[in-house]
């Protein structure tokens, strides 16, 4: 076992180095090469998880902290199954995308990074000992630090990249506090910790405490703002991995430790839907604001982390109130919904990774028109948008209406006065449903159709075939949800029966009757579009097609300044949702001695509330304090050595007179 | 015979504290290694000869031969003769010196150890604090170097204090850090005087960030 271990871990960094030694245009086919062997033998213990049992395998003993086992159980298997999709996929689409890299250094880093982050996230998964837990959690937070590093000659990218070093290694804290109280309380380094102590100990604490670490990771709300500020500024496959998988981690954390609840699980259900809901409103109201199409991507991501954390929290619920239907419906909600998400979200990143390749700029006020130039990448991203605002047939209505038809049913059951809150999150759900209908027609309508705002929009670098196979593959993925929703059920019930709800079974009936409706709404659906399109097509052909230029509508003088701005799309918006969203201003308002007035601009730029409000001053301060204790940086070596002569001296001191 | 060697090296010490010319310093240097070695070879318990080359090549050789002659070379290949800013007065210097001195001979007296032979620990701390001393007052990167062999050299001795023979593995630590740290030293003073011509390790603060 031992030489099977170091021959298996001296492979793997045998494999991972490997790649410095190609020549640079087959760095991202290795990469490839390499994620998918790490997805083969990974998925294997994944699926054998997932059908017959939990695998252990005990992998290397370290002194003084015990054995590292290596285990697969339901849960780790799902999150297995969706880290090797959505990065096999992102690899693929890396080949196109860093095609016209040449610099060497950077694409070793890349290759490096991007290999070791897969092979962290599938054993953040994997391990269950704290130790081994942490060292994975921190290879792939690093390797994505590297990432976001990726551009880092660009102005800003290094201090968005610390920021996330920083605020990740935040995260880490809370969690290596959480595993040492734990280590103090039980004496033991496995997850096992957590139900010994969650017997005998009050589990709000340190869930809460937990909550926050892996909180970090996730996005939630008032712990995001790395999150809109990272993922845009790394490779367009690295902000789909980061995205649709990494943060999920996150999500993994809680559910994991959720899984060790034994009792106050309705309270910390309550905390969990209330930020998931604010997470979700915050989210979404921020993407709305967003003219960098890849920040309004990430906001969204938020927004979904917040809908699942929506879905966590109700499962919670569910489980404190010994209700196995709400339970399952809110658990499998969830993780349908991670699901989902770890496909349309690449879908869209992805999509705008192309849309940046092509045109050089994210920024949806220089866009328009191009679903003229780039059809296919526009019809990708249109199904992307369709799924992820939840709308039928789509999968991403699947999972919400999972959640819609969980509330109900606890309505259904009891008395209402009870359930004002599952009231309150109806409605922020069906809030955040709407506004992302409204933030996706926006990002889809003004980057893909009407006229190009600008020169960079007409003059396309055309898109390889690299990068639109992945985006195929994402959408067979989320179509294969939509036509074998029973499969995907089915391990479902299975991951929530084993680990959350045991009378998961019993709420089989519930589920596969949502399911129904479901299938039967988007039937609805589907019919409602081809009747409109026979509709459409009877109209043509009964009274003729006529050809005119985009937003024609009679001007002879028509430009593309006529059209809705990002901004002014949002406008209304950004009033009535003053507070939640905030964004800088300037125009120099006319005087009345202005006689005449001279060419003026307004510019708006929307900034994170939490980042302005809460995190900079914060930052502010503890910078001051930490700049007082520069006047001991003198630079001066012979400084240096006098505080280590002082040191020593002050030690040598207190021995002799015995104080230590 | 010892106490004599001994108190020869403290006077050393003094006067290297107000040394300025680097050719008086190095020369302090070479006549510390033979005091050194005239008090390790007559504390030396019984003649071994593995020992006793040892202790020949290490005092003698080394510390007064070798390592002057290379920092010797060192200032006329860069043309530097003198540690011209020195920080503190004649007058701080040498009071600092004997406050050092006073210090250690309070220390020696106050630990009450029968196995501590009081005058070499004088000396040997008081070596050891006046290498920190150099190297924290003065300016020059030589200085430096020879506050750290002054430094070496107070270990040396503080060993023989404890009344007993070095170990051989401290004796190799000691060469082994001897020779780097004369190695760097000759590699950083060319440079330092490639880049900055000027061997003052102030120049090195404007590498900071």
């Amino acid at each position: 076992m031992w030489h099977s271990t170091l021959f298996w871990i001296a492979l793997q960094i045998g494999l991972q180095l490997l790649v410095i030694l190609l020549p640079t245009r087959l760095k991202t086919a290795y990469v490839l090469a390499l994620v998918l062997f790490n997805t083969i033998w990974s998925s294997q213990l994944a699926f054998l998880a997932l059908l017959q049992e939990s695998i252990a395998w005990p992998l290397l003993r370290v002194p003084v902290i015990g054995d590292l086992t290596l285990a697969v159980d339901t849960l780790s298997g799902f999150f297995i199954l969706i880290i090797n999709f959505t990065t096999t996929l992102a690899a693929v689409y890396g080949i196109g995308y860093m095609a016209d890299q040449r610099i060497r250094v950077n694409m070793n880093l890349y290759a490096l990074s991007f290999q070791s982050m897969h092979l962290g996230m599938l054993l953040v998964c994997m391990l269950h000992h704290f130790f081994g837990f942490l060292m994975a959690w921190e290879l792939m937070s690093l390797a994505s630090f590297f990432l976001v590093l990726y551009d880092y000659e660009k102005p800003g990218i290094l201090s968005i990249a610390m920021k996330y070093l920083i605020q990740m290694h935040l995260g880490v804290l809370a969690i290596l506090v959480g595993f040492l109280w734990l280590y103090k309380q039980t004496g033991l380094f496995e997850f096992v910790a957590f139900q010994t102590y969650f017997a005998k100990n009050p589990n709000l604490p340190l869930f809460f405490l937990f909550f926050v670490g892996f909180g970090i990771k996730a996005g939630f709300f008032p712990l995001h703002t790395w999150l809109p500020e990272a993922h845009p500024v790394a490779p367009a496959q690295v902000s789909a991995v980061m995205s649709g998988v990494m943060i999920k981690l996150g999500l993994y954390g809680i559910l994991r430790v959720a899984t060790y609840l034994q009792q106050d699980a309705l309270y910390i259900g309550i905390i969990v839907i209330v930020i998931g809901m604010l997470t979700a409103l915050y989210g979404i109201l921020n993407a709305l604001m967003q003219h960098d199409l890849k920040k309004l991507l990430a906001f969204s991501s938020i927004e979904n982390i917040g809908i699942v954390g929506i879905g966590i929290g109700m499962g919670l619920i569910g489980m404190g109130l010994k209700d196995s239907t709400m339970a399952s419906l809110g658990f499998i909600g969830a993780l349908m919904h991670i699901l989902n998400h770890s496909m349309f979200k690449p879908l869209l990143f992805m999509g705008a990774g192309s849309v940046y390749k092509a045109s050089h700029t994210r920024n949806i006020e220089l866009l328009g028109g191009l679903i003229h130039r780039m059809p296919i990448s526009a019809t990708l991203f249109l199904v992307g948008s369709i799924a992820i605002c939840g709308l039928p047939p789509l999968n991403g209505f699947v999972s919400e209406f999972l959640l819609f038809q969980g509330i109900f049913e606890r309505l259904n059951a009891t008395n209402v006065s009870s359930e004002v809150l599952l009231l309150i999150t109806l409605i922020a759900l069906t809030l955040v449903g709407g506004l992302s209908i409204f933030t996706f027609t926006k990002a889809f309508g003004l980057t893909f159709l009407g006229v190009p705002r600008s020169a960079q929009a007409t003059q396309l670098t055309p898109v390889s075939a690299w990068m639109l196979a992945p985006q195929v593959g994402l959408v067979i993925g989320l179509v294969s949800i939509i036509l074998l929703p029973d499969v995907y059920f089915t391990f479902f019930l299975e991951i929530v029966g084993n680990l959350f709800v045991q009378e998961g079974y019993a709420a089989k009936g519930k589920v596969f009757f949502a399911l129904e409706g479901d299938t039967y709404i988007s039937l609805v659906f589907l019919c409602i579009i081809v009747v409109l399109f026979a509709l459409r097509s009877w109209v043509v052909r009964r009274f003729g097609q006529r050809f005119g230029s985009t937003w024609g509508c009679g001007y002879v003088a028509g430009n593309t300044r006529m059209q809705y701005t990002s901004n002014s799309y949002a406008h209304y918006f950004r009033r009535l949702g003053k507070g939640a969203v905030s964004y800088r201003e300037t125009y120099q308002p006319m005087t009345s001695l202005e006689i005449f007035p001279k060419e003026r601009s307004l510019e708006v730029e929307p900034t994170d509330t939490v980042e302005t409000n809460l995190i900079q001053p914060s930052t502010k301060k503890l910078s001051w304090l930490l700049q007082q204790f520069a006047i001991i940086q003198t630079g001066r070596t012979q400084s240096y050595i006098m505080y280590a002569f002082l040191f020593i001296l002050i030690l040598f001191l207190l021995t002799f007179f015995q104080f230590i | 015979m010892v106490n004599l060697l001994i108190i020869a090296f403290a006077m050393t010490l003094t006067y290297s504290a107000i040394a300025n010319r680097f050719s008086s310093l190095i020369r302090i240097l070479a006549i510390q290694g033979l005091l050194i070695f005239g008090v390790a070879l007559l504390e030396l318990h019984q003649i071994n000869l593995i020992n006793l080359i040892f202790i020949l090549l290490e005092t003698l050789v080394f510390k007064s031969i070798l390592v002057p002659a290379i920092l010797y070379a060192v200032i006329t290949r860069n043309k530097v003769s003198r540690d011209c800013e020195i920080n503190k007065s004649f007058f701080n210097s040498i009071f600092s010196v004997i406050a050092i001195f006073a210090f250690s001979f309070v220390l020696a007296y106050q630990l009450h150890d029968e196995h501590l032979k009081i005058i070499y620990f004088t000396a040997s701390v008081s070596a050891i604090m006046i290498g920190i001393f150099l190297m924290i007052f003065r300016k020059t990167i030589i200085t430096h170097t020879i506050g750290y062999i002054i430094l070496e050299n107070g270990i040396f001795l503080f060993s023989l204090a404890l009344g007993s023979d070095m170990p051989m593995i401290v004796n190799m630590g000691i060469l082994l850090d001897l020779f780097s740290t004369v190695l760097i030293l000759g590699i950083f003073v060319n440079r330092i005087s490639d880049v900055f011509n000027n061997i003052e390790v102030d120049v090195l603060t404007t590498l900071k960030d």
